[in-house]
């Protein structure tokens, strides 16, 4: 397998993604839903009531299991996406008919979405 | 350069390409006409190894098409143009191309080389940088085909290049791929257009899932039974058919005073016709030979299957 070429693959997606801005807003709205808009509706509620603020740490810190999911269900979610984005837009055949391996296809979908993945958390 | 033997594709309970055994020669352009469902585009995908064959051979450069290690090598050997033109929307026409020369191991130097040769030669030098998704149909098939040819291919396998697309970019891909012959590249075309395929190809199959007809055009519209004689008379009796049908000539038909006769050999059968109707006390006024088109065989081929 050649080791520069799952990085063209990336480096392709990389450039695909940045235009999309679809994939951009997703990207971003979800972990900010999570890590902000969450949290602050907690915190506006347990407030309501009177709560004292040092109180609320600990439902914070029950949100941190949130991004580890988020962590692990963009970059799949994102890389099965690409397939099937490929293959509606019709351009997995002609990627399939080029000297280049499943396996490097595979890898080169995955470093795009798990460095994208990486920026967004 | 192109061979399969017996090569059977099945889906299922459903056979889609059955038994084809052809031969492509090297620096040959090969039509592969047929209706929609005949099995083309299957064939392609097999040659391309897109898709696993069911049964039988197929080798591409002596290499063979059902074995993994042989099929990178054959990917590396072909340029493929899809029915479906499959870029990225969001890349620009040069991206597009030089993501493609990078797929294929070329240099930056021979991708830009590469890219400024065929986006001219194609007449999208000027529109490089915009993006595809602005392209027009006729331009993304054309950026297809420079796609397709970014590593200089010895084969090049089209299918339906000129589908869907106006008739000046129709003209544009058809003298693209005259050029393409004129540099000796060997050619798969698979078509509809029966006339496309008459002018570009040099030889020509009609399948329609087993191989109906292979030969040249002109061997094809010159078959058997293809070829008629309309003789015009001043008037038509029964002498005359009489006459005519003491000859060993093909069905005759007769309509007010035209008399249509199925030939095989015209220079040889049409003098006797003459001559027996003028024996017989007929005046002929005209005379005319009726040659099959390809389009006649093509159909006559394509109803007898059904």
């Amino acid at each position: 397998m050649s080791t520069w070429m799952p990085w063209t693959i990336a480096g392709k997606d990389f450039k695909v993604l940045k235009r999309k801005r679809t994939i951009i807003y997703t990207l971003i709205v979800f972990p900010l839903v999570l890590a902000v808009g969450l949290p602050a509706l907690v915190w506006l509620l347990i407030t309501k009531d009177g709560v004292q603020t040092g109180n609320m740490l600990p439902y914070f810190n029950a949100f941190d299991f949130l991004f580890i999911i988020i962590a692990s269900l963009i970059p799949t979610s994102m890389a099965s996406y690409n397939f099937v984005g490929e293959k509606v837009e019709k351009s997995l055949e002609p990627l399939l008919a080029t000297p280049v391996t499943d396996n490097e296809i595979l890898l080169g979908k995955s470093i795009a979405w798990i460095c994208c993945n990486h920026r967004c958390t | 350069m192109i061979d399969t033997d017996n090569l059977t594709r099945k889906f299922g309970d459903v056979t889609v390409v059955d038994g084809l055994t052809l031969h492509v020669n090297e620096g040959e352009v090969f039509g592969f006409l047929g209706p929609n469902g005949a099995g083309k585009t299957t064939t392609v995908r097999m040659l391309c190894c897109l898709i696993s064959k069911t049964s039988g051979e197929a080798r591409i450069a002596n290499y063979d098409v059902g074995n993994a290690s042989d099929s990178l090598k054959i990917r590396r050997l072909i340029g493929l143009v899809p029915d479906n033109v499959g870029l990225y929307e969001d890349l620009t026409a040069y991206e597009n191309l030089d993501y493609y020369g990078k797929l294929y191991k070329r240099t930056s130097k021979q991708r830009m080389d590469s890219i400024e040769y065929l986006l001219n030669l194609l007449g999208l030098w000027e529109n490089k940088d915009a993006m595809v998704g602005m392209f027009s149909k006729g331009m993304k098939q054309k950026l297809a085909i420079a796609r397709a040819l970014i590593h200089d291919p010895e084969i090049l396998f089209m299918d339906e290049p000129t589908a869907n697309l106006d008739p000046e970019s129709a003209k544009t891909v058809r003298d693209f791929i005259l050029e393409m012959k004129k540099a000796k590249k060997t050619i798969f075309l698979n078509t509809h257009n029966l006339d496309e395929a008459q002018r570009i190809c040099d030889r020509i199959g009609i399948l329609k899932t087993k191989l109906m007809a292979l030969g040249t055009p002109a061997q094809l519209e010159q078959s058997a039974s293809g070829r008629k004689t309309v003789i015009e008379l001043r008037a038509i009796n029964d002498a005359i058919l009489d006459a005519l049908k003491k000859l060993t000539i093909g069905k005759m038909t007769s309509d007010d005073n035209r008399l249509t006769i199925d030939v095989v050999n015209p220079k040889e059968e049409n003098p006797a016709i003459v001559r027996a109707i003028v024996e017989a006390g007929g005046d002929v006024e005209s005379l005319s030979v009726l040659s099959s088109t390809l389009e006649d065989i093509y159909l006559k081929l394509v109803r007898e299957s059904q």
